[in-house]
């Protein structure tokens, strides 16, 4: 009797810093495998990001396949002295959706919410143990918080929803010169706070 | 033409560069700046790590496993059919004939009864629209190998389509020289006019199911058109090669449909052409020759009534090889 389904499927697993660097050298050579294997390991993390700053479903889809099709283009120029797999992706990722954003009107006064995983669902990208993922993702709710309330609203409308400087200050009526201060005051903390937390996360 | 920007004012630009929220201007004068200065460079290298790692606070999107499975689909033939990646596997000296079975998303189930119709596709990229997406599409199958005996258990039911559709004549094939002798592509036309001729044709069909080895490539609608479906069954000791098709729309007047072995080396060969029955189906015989490695993707495309030596239309389905 013949089965009238077949589940195909191979788990995508968690490979790490190396894993993703082998990953995109096999890209570099043409290997659609590895570029296969690369969508399976980064879509949930990289629509995740495009959907913060988009909103938008299609436009985030959109987003998703721009930086995946980027990293096979690039594949070739990425080099590990530049950072981590995860961290060029994810920048690929925020430029892009960035991009289409500024494509497209916003309402100026569409309501914009920051909503952060609980410790205990910490992103599935980290090569490291879960337990040690929930202390990361602890660590920098912590740093957040060590922001003043206004540093830490403009650090989070510039990173999380991608507004302009001026957007700031036009949704927060602060004015230009403020937002300014508040977003580099804001980068400098979260630098002291996160380069010791950053280290170890790139081991692998 | 990007202002060039002080050292003194790229420092106090660097964080809302970092961030993505200076104007254009600024961020392409300190993308020059960067260009040329270490120190800067790496600052804003280690902003960028900075707003990495808070990403990890954004939780994880599971994506709808339907349209992940279209994007993934699309990405897929798009690398297949970039001229780059055919110079990185020359670069890279892949050795020949190396099958490459990519995996498919956890969970995938995929029906393998030659009557299953798939969801539609979504779009390919080039001609999807900007908005109202088709239904959520199941993820193509990759090419598999066949074990003996669920192959033998498709030859009834695949058979029996084919018989069917050799007897009502309602198909063109147009069977072309074998790939290894004919390097540029040689379209001939074979009618089956005689009885004897399609008895031959029938056996020949089902033969390509009669095989440990065989090779399944599922074609997807690449269209924003109706839901079309195809199989290719290739049998690689024979040579052999069937393409089941389900709900396709008739060709424009004038026209018919082509199908197109991509190869290593980006080549298109042809395999016959055919023209749909009025209830949507279609099925085409041809012998081709092809190392099993070499096959990257099959696509039907809409060329002129007599075929062309090339594609030229565009693309209705299409299926990613072994």
């Amino acid at each position: 009797m013949v089965d009238t389904d077949i589940d195909l499927s191979e788990p995508a697993h968690a490979r790490g810093a190396a894993g993703d660097a082998a990953l995109i050298r096999q890209m570099a050579a043409g290997d659609e495998s590895a570029f296969a294997a690369l969508y399976d390991r980064w879509a949930p993390r990289l629509y995740a990001v495009a959907v913060q700053v988009v909103k938008q479903q299609d436009d985030a889809e959109d987003v998703l396949e721009d930086t995946i099709w980027q990293a096979w283009h690039e594949a070739g120029s990425y080099a590990p002295s530049q950072g981590t797999v995860a961290t060029w992706l994810l920048g690929i990722a925020r430029a892009r959706s960035l991009e289409r954003l500024r494509s497209r009107q916003r309402p100026k006064d569409a309501v914009l919410e920051t909503r952060y995983g609980e410790p205990g669902t910490a992103s599935g990208r980290l090569p490291i143990h879960h337990v040690q993922a929930v202390e990361h993702v602890k660590r920098l709710a912590a740093a957040l918080r060590e922001l003043s309330q206004d540093q830490r609203e403009a650090f989070e409308l510039a990173c999380f929803h991608g507004l302009s400087q001026t957007e700031i200050a036009d949704r927060t009526g602060e004015p230009l010169g403020t937002v300014k201060t508040r977003l580099r005051l804001a980068m400098q903390k979260l630098r002291e706070q996160l380069v010791p937390v950053r280290e170890p996360a790139e081991t692998g | 033409m990007n202002r060039a920007i002080s050292h003194d004012r790229a420092i106090e630009e660097l964080e809302i560069v970092a961030l993505g929220a200076a104007p254009p201007e600024i961020s392409a004068s300190m993308a020059a700046h960067a260009a040329d200065c270490d120190a800067c460079r790496r600052e804003l290298d280690d902003l960028t790590l900075v707003l990495t790692d808070l990403t990890d606070l954004i939780p994880d999107r599971p994506l709808n496993r339907g349209r992940s499975a279209g994007i993934r689909s699309r990405l897929m033939a798009r690398a297949d059919a970039d001229a780059d990646t055919v110079a990185r596997r020359r670069v890279a000296a892949a050795p020949p004939g190396r099958t490459r079975v990519t995996p498919v998303p956890s969970g995938t189930r995929v029906p393998i009864g030659a009557a299953a119709a798939a969801q539609p596709a979504a779009p390919a990229a080039e001609s999807r629209p900007a908005a109202g997406r088709q239904a959520a599409p199941q993820p193509a199958p990759r090419a598999r190998r066949m074990s003996g005996t669920t192959a033998w258990a498709l030859v009834a039911t695949a058979g029996l389509l084919v018989a069917g559709a050799l007897l009502l004549r309602g198909y063109d094939d147009r069977e072309a020289a074998p790939f290894a002798d004919a390097p540029e592509p040689d379209i001939a036309t074979a009618r089956a006019d005689s009885l004897e001729t399609v008895l031959r044709e029938r056996e020949a069909a089902l033969e390509v199911f009669a095989s440990r080895d065989l090779r399944i490539v599922s074609l997807t609608n690449w269209t924003s058109v109706g839901r079309p479906l195809a199989r290719m069954f290739w049998n690689p000791g024979t040579h052999r090669w069937t393409l089941l098709v389900y709900e396709i729309r008739p060709p424009r007047q004038g026209r018919t449909y082509q199908v197109w072995l991509v190869t290593a080396g980006d080549r298109r060969v042809s395999v016959g052409t055919f023209h749909p029955l009025d209830d949507g189906t279609a099925t085409m015989t041809a012998t081709r020759e092809l190392e099993p490695g070499l096959l990257r993707s099959i696509t039907i495309t809409e060329e002129p009534l007599d075929g062309s030596p090339q594609p030229t239309g565009p693309v209705l389905l299409a299926g990613t090889g072994p």
